[in-house]
């Protein structure tokens, strides 16, 4: 029984009067506990796709079904109890906090709002959130400008744990950090899912990042998954000619090694004007006749890889 | 001079001098030294403040009565350092009271604009859509009517008292805020952290109150005390036009009683005129000064 299932979701935004879908029919779940990687280039919809699947922002069209109900079709206060099994770590550290709350009030806002009304509850679940996100205890009474962007990190993973939820929407949680900053937030993200026994779908642009963690990777591309498949086949045998890219993309420590695919060519189209049949095909380096004219299907091969290309 | 520069560079002292880093001033005593005209601004006003709250024991009775002999220029009688106006009324007493009405209309007036507009501001900047038009029509048909005409109407129709005027003047200088408040909701409900709010499953009025609202103040702030300012000229100009109530002394009406004598006693239109240019100055400066601390790119870290 898989924590979440999302079926054929789509989502479109309206612009200057053009209808575009950001996410055009994507489909995937989440188990209890597993971490699922959603990688692609800027602008492929992954942030649109996790902000629908936690009705941020509203689907137009399949269903997100958390554990039994399907989520999408809900409104308003029929939401709220959906709200607290799910959260968002979000990219930016700066932009996701108030500025104008303390740490306590972020992370004592959550609890009122969801009718914890004992303050000495509240005060407990707080204290032990910042224990669990490394922070000291005075970091209470501050104001989040006062933190460094790693520990900005930290109060934001905080708040998402808050409300104690099963599914975590990580959107690039690392992307907007140091390097050097990066390998300890993964490691609490890793320790946090080992500790709570959370389930997380962990957006990335970059494969080595996601290679950190996750057990399933779903590649996304203009709006649809291209591929997917567990973490090690999709990295020892990559089936897409995107996928490939995107491997070939990840420096090397090996200098010996030689590149096998090249870069790609051009940039990802507007989703307002998508290609005819493979929506890759224009930068694809093995597309022929057929592509353009028919759009591959996502076939699930014998060991459960799924890939959309005819010459996979 | 060169010679010395050289010894200096060579001599093993003038390297061991320590570094001293840069006085970083925070708080009250920052705000002194980097913006020297906001605290002009902020001693005006509180001068003007202190002579309102204080009217009653500087001068006892009502400012209307006559209490000596007409038009006494300034200085000429020490009892009356300000003079007389042509019916003998104390002109110093006057301003005092006229100070009372002007900061009661320029504050209540403001407050009502800041109320109607937030809360108008609010609502069309954070649903957006329909309710926004709406709002933002209706906006525009405020501002499209000249204030004062609209003010003059209201008090018109209603009394020429104190909470008519200020009412008056509210409900015509709101389109201000609103377009600025609702500027600021449409660019901050994109923000993440009002996405997070409502991953977290806050109400749409506990985002907009507590999430959003005290993000967008700090420009309202700086608009409502020009606005402030607005409002009392607005007030001066209705008494200076016999609009204003005929039972209180306000400096619009003293400059419009002295306008027959502007001639032979220009002091009388002169005084309260200068009163209220620069309690208007002290409210702008204090706008200008409050702009440049809120103003994040010349915040000192």
């Amino acid at each position: 029984m898989s924590l979440l299932a999302v079926e054929n979701l789509e989502t479109s935004y309206t612009s200057h009067g053009r209808r575009l879908k950001a996410v055009d029919g994507v489909s995937f779940t989440v188990a209890k506990g597993e971490t699922v990687g959603l990688v692609g280039e800027s602008g492929c919809g992954k942030s649109s796709l996790g902000k629908t699947v936690l009705r941020l922002v509203p689907s137009s069209g399949g269903a997100i079904r958390l554990g039994d109900t399907d989520i999408a079709p809900l409104d308003g206060r029929a939401l709220i109890p959906f709200r607290r099994r799910m959260q968002m770590i979000f990219q930016d550290p700066f932009a996701s906090l108030n500025p104008r709350q303390t740490v306590r009030t972020l992370l004592d806002t959550p609890l009122k709002v969801h009718g914890i009304t004992d303050a000495v509850e509240r005060e407990s679940r707080i204290n032990t959130i910042m224990d669990k996100v490394g922070l000291p205890r005075t970091a209470l009474a501050r104001y989040p400008h006062e933190f460094s962007g790693g520990q900005r990190q930290r109060i934001g993973i905080a708040r998402a744990l808050i409300l104690a939820p099963e599914l975590i929407v990580c959107d690039e949680p690392v992307s907007a950090l140091d390097v050097s900053i990066q390998a300890q937030i993964l490691n609490l993200l890793v320790d946090l899912k080992r500790d709570l026994g959370l389930s997380y779908l962990f957006i990335s642009h970059d494969m080595s990042v996601v290679r950190y963690f996750t057990d399933r990777v779903l590649v996304m591309y203009l709006g649809r998954i291209v591929e997917s498949g567990s973490y090690d086949t999709l990295w020892s045998n990559p089936l897409h000619p995107y996928t490939k890219a995107l491997i070939a993309a990840v420096p090397s420590y090996d200098i010996d090694k030689k590149r096998t695919a090249v870069a790609l060519k051009g940039e990802l189209p507007s989703a307002a004007q998508i290609p005819s049949g493979c929506r890759f095909r224009l930068r694809c380096p093995i597309a022929q006749d057929t592509c353009a004219a028919q759009e591959p299907a996502l076939r699930t091969l014998p060991n459960g890889q799924q890939v959309a290309c005819h010459f996979a | 001079m060169s010679g010395e520069t050289s010894s200096s560079l060579a001599s093993p002292a003038a390297v061991a001098v320590p570094f001293k880093p840069p006085v970083v001033r925070r708080g009250l005593s920052a705000i002194v030294i980097n913006h020297p005209t906001f605290v002009v601004g902020l001693a005006i006003l509180t001068v003007v403040f202190v002579l309102a709250l204080t009217a009653d024991i500087l001068y006892p009775g009502d400012p209307m009565d006559m209490v000596g002999p007409p038009l006494l220029w300034p200085f000429q009688d020490m009892e009356y350092p300000l003079g007389t106006d042509s019916l003998g009324r104390d002109v110093a007493a006057g301003l005092v009271y006229g100070a009372r009405v002007s900061l009661i209309i320029g504050f209540s007036a403001a407050s009502i604009g800041l109320l109607i507009g937030t809360l108008v501001g609010a609502i069309g900047g954070f649903f957006g859509g329909l309710i926004d038009n709406a709002l933002a029509r209706l906006t525009e048909l405020f501002q499209t009517v000249p204030t004062f005409l609209l003010v003059i109407v209201i008090v018109a129709i209603g009394e020429p008292s104190l909470p008519v005027m200020a009412l008056a003047i509210g409900i015509a200088s709101w389109p201000t805020i609103a377009r600025l408040v609702r500027a600021q909701f449409r660019s901050l409900r994109q923000q993440d952290f009002v996405m997070a709010a409502r991953s977290l499953g806050y109400s749409n009025t506990r985002i907009i109150f507590m999430e959003i609202l005290p993000n967008a103040l700090p420009p309202v702030v700086v608009t409502a005390s020009v606005m402030v300012a607005g409002a009392i000229l607005t007030e001066t100009g209705l008494s200076f036009l016999n609009m204003g109530d005929p039972n209180l002394v306000s400096w619009g009406s003293m400059i419009g009683g002295g306008r027959e004598m502007l001639r032979t006693a220009w002091y009388l239109t002169a005084l309260p005129g200068i009163a209220t240019a620069l309690t208007v100055l002290a409210l702008n400066l204090i706008g200008d000064g409050l702009n440049e601390i809120f103003n994040p790119r010349m915040r000192q870290r």
